[in-house]
């Protein structure tokens, strides 16, 4: 990245072609398997580029990439809550009871739940994360975001009891 | 793998051939470039609008508690505006962090001319008192608002509010401070008139800074 801040296309070129692939990842872990993942995708990426100027080559890359790849993530949901998420591929990873129809419910709820626990879920419990790695991304303690996984799974569960009752 | 190879390699194409050096100043730069705008402004229009408070510079020889509560605010307007820059640069700072330090330094600030109702650095006076010091400290803040926003608008606010509020509430600070030499000193007067323009300004900041700042 720092020589791609001076002009050099190839080394942008390969690094782009990398961070396809994690903003892919990222994305398609929230967004499972929806036709609006490479939208999104390539927003993340146009978005790095727009803003490239802001990272700091004395400060980690990690932080500032998947800070705006999740901001932008973020922002893409919002504007198409109702088409984007499908079925995440991961979705059985939640600790949820295994009732059938539980993933579907679940990737229509995520959408649902506060934001702060949302990006709890997603990373810890659909991008791999551990609490702690998570933790940092976010800027919180790892006692912070164990409360928010906590409080998230729950807030899923009644949430997914409150939609099998309606 | 992703799905679709030929639309990864448009797009990276697009991007790597719109590629273009980048030229920025490092945040100790910005944060440089600020203060010593804004510093010089306020001065200026605050020694051309009046002068300082009679006896000022012996107050402040005199008595160590008066020269920390200046010091303070100066200190004050400085971290609070470092913090703005650190929330301008994705993944550095949380908004959560930027927020309790800047709340808890305005705090501090605020905390001395509190504990100074019951026991002042000086002795309360009206000597020296400027008639539109409120509105003076509201007027001041302007340019050093204005620079603030135009310095960070080139970098990546995603708490676009809380960057405001903290633009807002640093570029208060400075003529806030520079009021408590210029203008009568009683801990009351001051944090009614000086000190109360930062919260109003803050909150009038968040406000800009979120319709002023672009999405990223």
């Amino acid at each position: 990245m720092t020589r791609a801040l001076r002009g050099d296309a190839e080394a942008y070129r390969l690094l782009l072609v990398e961070l396809y692939d994690v903003a892919d990842a990222y994305v398609r872990r929230i967004l499972g398997s929806s036709p609006l993942v490479e939208d999104c995708v390539q927003e993340c990426l146009e978005t790095l580029h727009r803003n490239r100027h802001s990272y700091d080559s004395q400060r980690s890359f990690r932080p500032w990439f998947f800070t705006l790849v999740r901001h932008k993530t973020i922002d893409f949901l919002r504007r198409n809550r109702r088409r984007a998420v499908t079925l995440p591929e991961n979705l059985a990873e939640l600790s949820l009871d295994p009732r059938p129809g539980d993933a579907l419910d679940a990737a229509r709820v995520l959408t649902r739940l506060d934001p702060i626990y949302r990006q709890a879920i997603v990373l810890t419990k659909l991008g791999g994360y551990t609490t702690a790695e998570a933790a940092t991304l976010l800027g919180v303690s790892s006692v912070a975001m164990r409360t928010r996984v906590h409080r998230g799974l729950r807030q899923l569960r009644h949430l997914l009891d409150t939609e099998v009752i309606t | 793998m992703p799905n679709t190879p030929i639309k990864k390699g448009q797009l990276v194409d697009r991007l790597a051939a719109d590629l273009r050096p980048v030229h920025r100043f490092s945040a100790g730069a910005v944060l440089a470039l600020w203060l010593v705008i804004a510093w010089a402004f306020v001065c200026l229009v605050t020694f051309a609008t009046g002068d300082l408070r009679p006896g000022v510079i012996e107050q402040l020889r005199q008595s160590p508690r008066f020269l920390v509560e200046c010091v303070l605010g100066l200190v004050v307007g400085i971290a609070v505006f470092r913090n703005a820059i650190l929330l301008s640069l994705p993944g550095v700072m949380s908004w959560k962090r930027a927020a309790i330090v800047t709340v808890g330094l305005l705090g501090v600030w605020a905390g001395a001319y509190v504990y100074g109702l019951v026991n002042p650095a000086l002795e309360p006076s009206m000597l020296g008192k400027r008639p539109h010091c409120f509105v003076e400290t509201f007027a001041f803040s302007s340019v050093p608002l204005a620079l603030g926003y135009w310095l960070l608008s080139r970098r990546t606010p995603i708490a676009r509010g809380w960057t405001g509020a903290l633009v807002g509430a640093a570029a208060a600070s400075l003529p806030a401070t520079i009021m408590q030499i210029a203008c009568m000193y009683d801990p009351k007067h001051i944090l009614q008139f000086h000190l109360f323009p930062v919260v109003i300004v803050g909150i009038a900041g968040a406000i800009a800074g979120w319709l002023a700042f672009r999405k990223p």
